[in-house]
This record gives C-alpha cells, structure tokens and sequence, in this order.
C-alpha cells in the first residue's frame, strides 16, 4: 500500500494508470500538468511517482527537479535512447514506454517500491496472513506447511492482485523459464493453495486465461 | 597539371639553351682555330723566308747547305721550342731536320712534292692534344726543300675548354634560377586552380558555406565567380532539402506521439478489462475511453488523409462570392458560437469575388471560426470580413481571445501542434486542422498569416491572389 503520485496529461492514460495501480492496493493521486503536480509534491508526502516527460507548461524533468527526491518511474512516448539516459542520468529509478502492458507497470513499480523498502512486508486477506520477510503463511494465527514453489506461487499472485495471470505467466514467474514441466504443475500447484488456505472464493479461474487473486 | 607544365617548359628551356651553348662553343672554336691557323702560316712564312735568306748566304760562302742545315735550325728550334712548336726540313722527299723528335712521322705523310704551302690539321697519334701542320715547299732554286711548321693547338683548345666550362656552367646556373622563377611564376598561375580544387574538396565533404574571393577580370576569376554561384546554389538547395527532412521528421516524430498515446490507451482499457475484476461501471467507462480513443484515431486518420490527397486539379474552381461563402458559414457556426454565447458577426458589406473551391474555402473558414471560437472568452466577440487590397483579397477571422505567443505562433501551422495541449485534446482536435487550412489555402495560391497578441487576441487573414485573368474583384 504505497502512496503514488501519477503525472500524466492525458485523461485516458492517467485513468488507466490509476486503475491498474488500485488493483494492487496502491493509493493514487492524479496530477495533470507539472504545475499542480509541483504543488502536490510539496503539499504531501509520495512514496512513488509516475511522471510523463510531456507536459504542458512545465515538463516531466522540471517537475522531477522539485520531487524532493521522490522515487520517480519516467512514463513518456518518446522511446529514443537519448531520454531514456537523460531521465536515468538525473536519477529516475526507472523508465517505462508507452504503450506499456500491466504486467510491466505493476513490476516496476513493485521493483521500485522495493528498492526504498516502500513495499508491503505482510498481506493479510480474510483468515490468511503472508509474511513476505519470513516467508511463511498463517491461516488462523498458526503457520501453515507449505513448499517454497506454493509459497512463491502466491506472493506472486498477492503481488499481481486483482490481475489475471496466465498459466505460462505464473510458470515463468514461479518456477523459471527453464522449467521443463506443463502448465498442469501450475493447476496443482494452485489446487493446494485453494484447499490449504480456504481461498476457494479468492483464487479465481479466468475463461482462458488463467488464475487471479481476487481482493 | 602544375608539374606536366612545369617539366615540359624546363626541358623546352634546356635543350634551347644547351643548343645554343653549343652552336656558340663551336663558333668561338673555330674562330680560335682559324686565329692558330693564321698565326702558323704567318711563322711558317717567316721562318721560311729567313731559312732561304739563310741557306743563300751559305751557298755564297760556298757552304753544303745540307749538312749546315742543323746549324742553321737550331736558332729557330730554340726560339719555337718555348712556345710548343717544332720544325721539320725535308729535302727531295726525306726529312732531313727536324727540331724534336715527339713527332712521329708516319702521320705526317706529307708528300713532298705537295704543293707551296699546304696547312693540315693533324692529331697525333698518342696525344691527346691536337697539333697543327703546315707544310711549304720553298720557290725555287730551292724547290727540292719544304718547310714544315708544327704549332700546338693546346693554348687554343684549354681556352676554348675554359671558356667552354665557364658557359655551360652558366648555363646549369642559369637552369636552376630559371627552373625557381618558373616554379614560382606556375604557383602564382595555378594558385587559384589550387584554391578552387580545395575549396570544392571541402564543400564535397559537406562545408557549403565555402566561397572564394574572386580577384581581377581574367578566366580564372571567372571560373572562381561560376564557382561561388554553384556554391550557393547548392548550399541554398542543401539547406532547402534539410529543412524539408527535418519538417518531415517532426511530423513523424508528432505522429508517431500522437499514435502511441490512444494506440496506449486501447491496448490498456482492453487488457484491464480481460485481466482485472471490473464492475459494469467500470467496464462502460473502459469501453468509454476505448472508442473515443478509437474515434481520435479514425478522425486523425481521416485528416491526414485530407492532407495527403488534396491536389490542386481535384479542386472545383470557380467564382464564388465572399457574401455567399459568408452565409452558408453563418449557418454551420452559429451554432457553435452560441454555445458560448459567442458574438460572431459577418461583414457582408463589400461584394467580392474569389477564385476557388468553395467547399474547401469553406473548410477554412470553418476552421478559423472554429479556433476562433475555442480562443474566445464566453460571451466574446468574433468579427468576419473580407476586404481588398493590392495584393487582392483578403478574409480575416477577428476574436478577442486568449491570443497567443510569437514562438506559438512559429508553430501553429505544423501538424499536431496544439497551443493549449489539454484542451484541445478535450476538446477532440488533432492538432491538424491549421495544417489542412495551409494546404488548401497554398492550393489556391494564397497564404494565412497569423497576427496575435497574447491576451488580447488574434487575427487571422486569409491572402488571395489577384486573378490574373480578369483584374477587377470588385463590384
């Protein structure tokens, strides 16, 4: 759960941007152009902030200027190497092109958030508990036994929560790409969760695509 | 070029000046000879003539002139010896004196029954210097004798060798400061070739604002004058063809921007919808924002496509009346204009007359009304008139808007450009309107000028050119 501001002047990306970051907990402010977004930077305290480099009046480099240090994911349409290594030489944490998929903006933003130790260290949905430093689930208070792929498997689907995840997404966050089993390991693997952990109404399948934890 | 020139004149200048070293060297040669050969004949003649004074004294006396002979000779011997000349008597064919012996007498067969005075140039046999001979039979009574006189010809040749030597090292001398001011005169020649050549190595490595200074009257300067004139154009046409790559990678840079932002917001909306729990809320505003998107998109495409298609033979020209094009304006914008509360007003007062497309004229009429309309305050007041001036005929849009920047201004005519980004966009333009307005207005060989003051507003003129055909616009 981090406070994020997003700086971005067109109506539709800022909304989606906001979406996808609702969906995995996070707390958003809109910003519009680089004015209002300097005034909300000094007005409130940000643990990230997702800057688009083209603004009217003032742009995504000046705003990063005023961010106070602020973690800062650039966003832009340019994708030249040359803003790239600006926004990066000036000590962007990360860059994100348009257009970007969901995947990509919640994983640098998770990336990001946990390099300045913003990320959240537990996640507690109904009866269950995860502890993220430990690695370990609860159910009630008491731990609950568990392999460290089932463990992976849902701080990955925590992680992504609310986002439907493929099969061969999860193999490939899970277990590795060079994992040599089918997407039937995946199946199992989250047919023991939902049995463990009583997350039968959370863990949900979605037509043709895949699993999402739903929160 | 330089060295062919350079080579071919010095070998020109060598063999003219050896030749002529030469043909004096030999003049000077024989002159010298025939002075020694004078000389020669001039002792012969005397020592003979003494000889046969000398031999009649002896015979009066009763003496054998033979055998008195190397008596008499060696006066003559001793005073010759000294300047490299020897004497030989000869007597019915034999010799029968000779003052040295370093001659060898084979060579000079001389017959004795030659002639009074013969000369002949001999070369010894096993000296290298030459000698001269001159033989004389004596007049009689003493014709059984003859005289021959033998003069070195060394003096003479060292000096010709000298004066030979101190020539052509004149000569050599005289090559070499010939070989300088001819190196130095084709420098002078060629140096303006060598300034053009390098000058046109550097405008091939793409320095075009070299030129070069053109001096005097003569061919090269106006090789140099042609030169720079080439020059120019090319810098100009170079600078033309930059301008147009550069105004051509805007526009895709532009482009490419303005494709990525709804491309962005469609491929998002639609993976949000398929990935994320959405409510039915959620999944109308998704939906929502996709086809505007999507509606941005195919209105981008279509002006773009205006652009591109629009030519000049595909316009319908023909003589509309600014009043006409005025009403059927009228009843597009008002509309708009009242929207806003809007005061649009036309000035339908003078009768004009333009040349063109009217439904085109329309479009950009329509367009700066439009803009107009956006710039202006609510409750503004947009004035519309068309009046003449020299250049011919002129329309122009007047709002009491929020006007714009000087640096606006440089840009509002290239695609996708947008004053006020956000609200444009809000408002579903695509920055490409003013662009359509340029080029229809250039396919009428008019032009639009932009004149704006920030905060106060902007006037917009639309230029036509005179018809040429007919001179009168007016009614």
């Amino acid at each position: 759960m981090a406070e994020i501001l997003i700086v971005e002047d067109e109506l539709s990306i800022n909304e989606l941007i906001r979406r996808n970051l609702n969906l995995t907990g996070h707390h958003c402010t809109q910003a519009f152009d680089g004015l209002s977004a300097v005034n909300l930077l000094e007005n409130g305290k940000f643990d990230l902030l997702v800057l688009d480099i083209m603004l009217p009046g003032m742009d995504g480099y000046q705003v990063f200027e005023r961010s106070f240090g602020t973690p800062t994911i650039f966003l832009t349409a340019k994708s030249e190497l040359n803003d790239k290594l600006k926004g990066l030489a000036m000590g962007a944490d990360d860059y994100l092109t348009k257009p970007f998929q969901m995947l990509e903006l919640s994983a640098r933003v998770e990336a990001v958030l946990r390099r300045t130790k913003k990320v959240e260290t537990e996640f507690t949905l109904g009866d269950m508990k995860c502890d993220f430093d430990r690695h370990q689930i609860f159910l009630k208070g008491t731990v609950i036994e568990c392999t460290p792929k089932e463990y992976e498997l849902l701080e990955v689907l925590i992680r992504n929560r609310n986002i439907a995840l493929s099969r061969e997404k999860l193999l490939d966050m899970v277990w590795g790409y060079d994992f040599d089993g089918g997407t039937r390991t995946v199946d199992v693997h989250i047919q023991r969760l939902r049995h463990k952990l009583h997350l039968e109404n959370h863990i949900k399948t979605v037509y043709k695509l895949g699993y999402r934890l739903e929160v | 070029m330089k060295k062919r020139t350079f080579f071919v004149m010095l070998i020109l200048f060598l063999i003219l000046l050896n030749s002529m070293l030469l043909i004096v060297s030999v003049i000077i040669l024989n002159d010298k000879l025939s002075t020694a050969r004078d000389k020669c004949l001039a002792e012969h003649y005397v020592i003979a003539t003494s000889l046969i004074g000398g031999m009649q004294a002896l015979e009066q006396r009763g003496n054998n002139v033979e055998e008195c002979m190397d008596q008499l000779m060696s006066g003559y011997s001793r005073y010759l010896k000294g300047k490299g000349s020897y004497l030989a008597v000869s007597f019915s064919g034999e010799w029968i004196y000779e003052s040295a012996s370093i001659m060898s007498k084979e060579n000079l067969d001389f017959p004795p029954e030659m002639d009074y005075r013969q000369e002949r140039i001999v070369y010894m046999d096993n000296e290298t210097v030459p000698v001269l001979c001159v033989y004389g039979s004596f007049p009689a009574p003493w014709q059984e004798y003859g005289l021959m006189y033998v003069g070195s010809l060394e003096d003479v040749v060292l000096s010709w060798r000298h004066t030979k030597n101190i020539l052509f090292f004149m000569g050599a001398v005289m090559m070499l400061v010939m070989a300088f001011f001819l190196f130095q005169f084709l420098n002078i020649i060629f140096r303006p070739l060598r300034q053009i050549s390098s000058a046109s190595t550097k405008i091939a490595k793409g320095n075009y604002e070299i030129r070069l200074l053109v001096q005097g009257k003569d061919e090269i300067a106006s090789v140099a004058h042609n030169f720079n004139l080439m020059a120019r154009q090319v810098e100009t046409q170079i600078q033309h063809l930059q301008e147009i790559a550069e105004q051509k990678q805007q526009f895709i840079d532009n482009f490419s921007h303005e494709l990525r932002i709804p491309l962005t917001a469609i491929y998002g909306y639609a993976e949000y919808i398929q990935k994320a729990p959405i409510s039915e809320e959620e999944r109308y505003e998704c939906t929502q924002f996709i086809m505007s998107e999507c509606t941005r998109l195919q209105k981008m495409a279509y002006q773009l496509l205006d652009i591109a298609l629009l030519r000049e033979d595909e316009l319908e020209k023909g003589d509309c009346m600014v009043a006409e094009l005025f009403e059927q304006s009228e009843k597009v914008m008002h509309v708009k204009a009242a929207e806003k509360k809007i005061n649009l007003s036309y000035n339908k007062s003078q009768n004009l007359l333009i040349r063109g497309d009217k439904e085109q004229l329309l479009i950009v009429l329509n367009n700066l009304i439009d803009n107009a309309i956006k710039a202006s305050w609510p409750e503004g007041e947009i004035c519309v008139s068309a009046y003449l001036e020299e250049a011919g005929v002129v329309v122009e849009v007047e709002d009491h808007g929020i006007g714009m920047e000087p640096d606006q201004i440089s840009h509002i005519k290239e695609a996708f450009y947008r004053v006020d980004k956000a609200r444009s966009r809000a408002a579903g333009g695509a920055g490409l309107g003013l662009s359509i307005c340029e080029k229809i207005m250039q396919l009428h060989h008019g032009k639009l000028t932009f004149n704006s003051e920030h905060g106060k507003g902007t006037k917009v003129r639309m230029h036509f050119p005179k018809d040429k055909k007919e001179s009168f616009t007016g009614l």
